[in-house]
């Protein structure tokens, strides 16, 4: 007989794992958006219309219509819901504009009383630059980079509003050690921000908790980048062709590195040269591109993997 | 397990079998459609806790959501088609 499991958290740990990605994917689409924006001629002036048309086009397409964007969520999710809202409305003959979305997703959230967007186009870009260092691979169709990042927020809002429904979702073994590789991609990997600030200082019955949502999300997370995906994939290969996975690992990197840095004054030194260590594997991971590929090399002339044939 | 639940042992033979359909491809675990109602494990039931039968006001929702799973995918086949 199979012992029941431990009654589990309330669904809010599933709920936050799934809003973290579709904020990710929210913010990728976004930054697609901006791209196909930025492709037209300076003096172009049915830009405007024609980038709306393009977001409408595929927002229909993905029959996302009645997804909850949220005005209250992440900066680039208040201008991408701005952007839509222009985008599908059908007495808005101009069209659409990035300046023009951010500007008015930071009035209404004045008008509504909410902590304005702080966060520019041009903040998202050195963003989405800092953790690529230029080497993006994003598609050279000129809006194919948009209907796929589009896809994968859409598909993460469907995961999302599942789990809203109150029902458990849990993805394929395959994709489960996808993530396992995310994870040690991103070599902490927390569900959020605040709870990473958090981790050190929690206590340790917490922690377990902390851990099951780290890998929640990037369960969450490999599924929404494809569920055609087997075995372990080729993660820095594919961060080229989802550039949210590097926001995503850098950001948690950064974050991780935030606190150490903030708590490294109570440290003893052994506590310190842990850090250290810690910090160097951090770096390594900024260039994950050699590393994977030294690792293949590896594991492709490793005894158990050469050829037999012959001997 | 009661008369009107069902382990996800017998879930994932429906599902082997064809009989029954996830919702979200690539699950091992979600709300599934099998003998014309959803299904679903209750996210605060344990972790190998059985599925239960949705609502009529849950399984209109879950219709929903299928189809715009079903949207997603239909894209997502097509912009691999253009690889």
């Amino acid at each position: 007989m199979t012992p029941r499991a431990e009654l589990r958290e309330p669904s809010r740990d599933e709920l936050a794992a799934a809003q973290q990605v579709v904020d990710l994917f929210a913010a990728e689409a976004l930054l697609a958006l901006d791209r196909y924006e930025r492709s037209f001629p300076a003096a172009a002036t049915d830009k405007p219309r024609r980038t709306a048309d393009r977001l409408a086009h595929w927002w229909r397409r993905l029959e996302v219509d009645d997804v909850r964007l949220d005005p209250h969520g992440t900066d680039a999710e208040q201008i991408l819901a701005k952007a839509v809202e222009m985008s599908v409305d059908p007495d808005n003959e101009w069209g659409v504009s990035l300046e023009e979305a951010s500007a008015q997703a930071v009035n209404q959230a004045a008008i509504e009383g909410r902590t304005l967007p702080v966060s520019s186009m041009a903040d998202l870009r050195k963003q989405f630059d800092d953790a690529y260092g230029g080497r993006a691979d994003v598609p050279a169709r000129d809006d194919e980079w948009l209907a796929r990042s589009l896809t994968r927020f859409a598909r993460a809002s469907v995961l999302r509003d599942v789990v809203a429904e109150g029902a458990h979702v849990r993805v394929s073994g395959p994709l489960r050690e996808a993530a396992d590789d995310l994870v040690r991609q991103g070599q902490q990997l927390m569900d959020d921000r605040t709870n990473l600030a958090r981790r050190q200082e929690a206590p340790i019955s917490r922690r377990e908790v902390l851990l099951r949502q780290a890998r929640m999300t990037s369960a969450f997370f490999a599924y929404t980048m494809g569920v055609g995906l087997t075995g372990a994939p080729m993660w820095a290969e594919l961060a080229m062709k989802v550039p949210a996975l590097a926001v995503y690992v850098k950001g948690t990197n950064d974050a991780w590195m935030d606190h150490s840095n903030a708590v490294a004054t109570r440290l003893d030194p052994a506590q310190a040269q842990l850090r250290s260590v810690r910090k160097g594997l951090a770096d390594g991971l900024d260039t994950p591109t050699p590393a994977t590929r030294r690792d293949t090399r590896a594991l492709r002339n490793s005894p158990t993997h050469r050829p037999t044939q012959g001997r | 397990m009661t008369d009107e639940n069902l382990s996800q042992e017998r879930m994932s033979e429906l599902l082997d079998s064809g009989e029954a359909t996830p919702m979200l491809a690539g699950t091992e675990v979600g709300p599934t459609w099998y003998a014309g109602r959803w299904w679903y494990v209750p996210v605060e039931a344990a972790e190998d806790a059985d599925y239960q039968p949705a609502d009529p006001e849950k399984a209109e929702r879950f219709d929903s959501l299928r189809r715009r799973a079903e949207a997603v995918e239909r894209v997502q086949a097509e912009l691999d088609g253009r690889q």
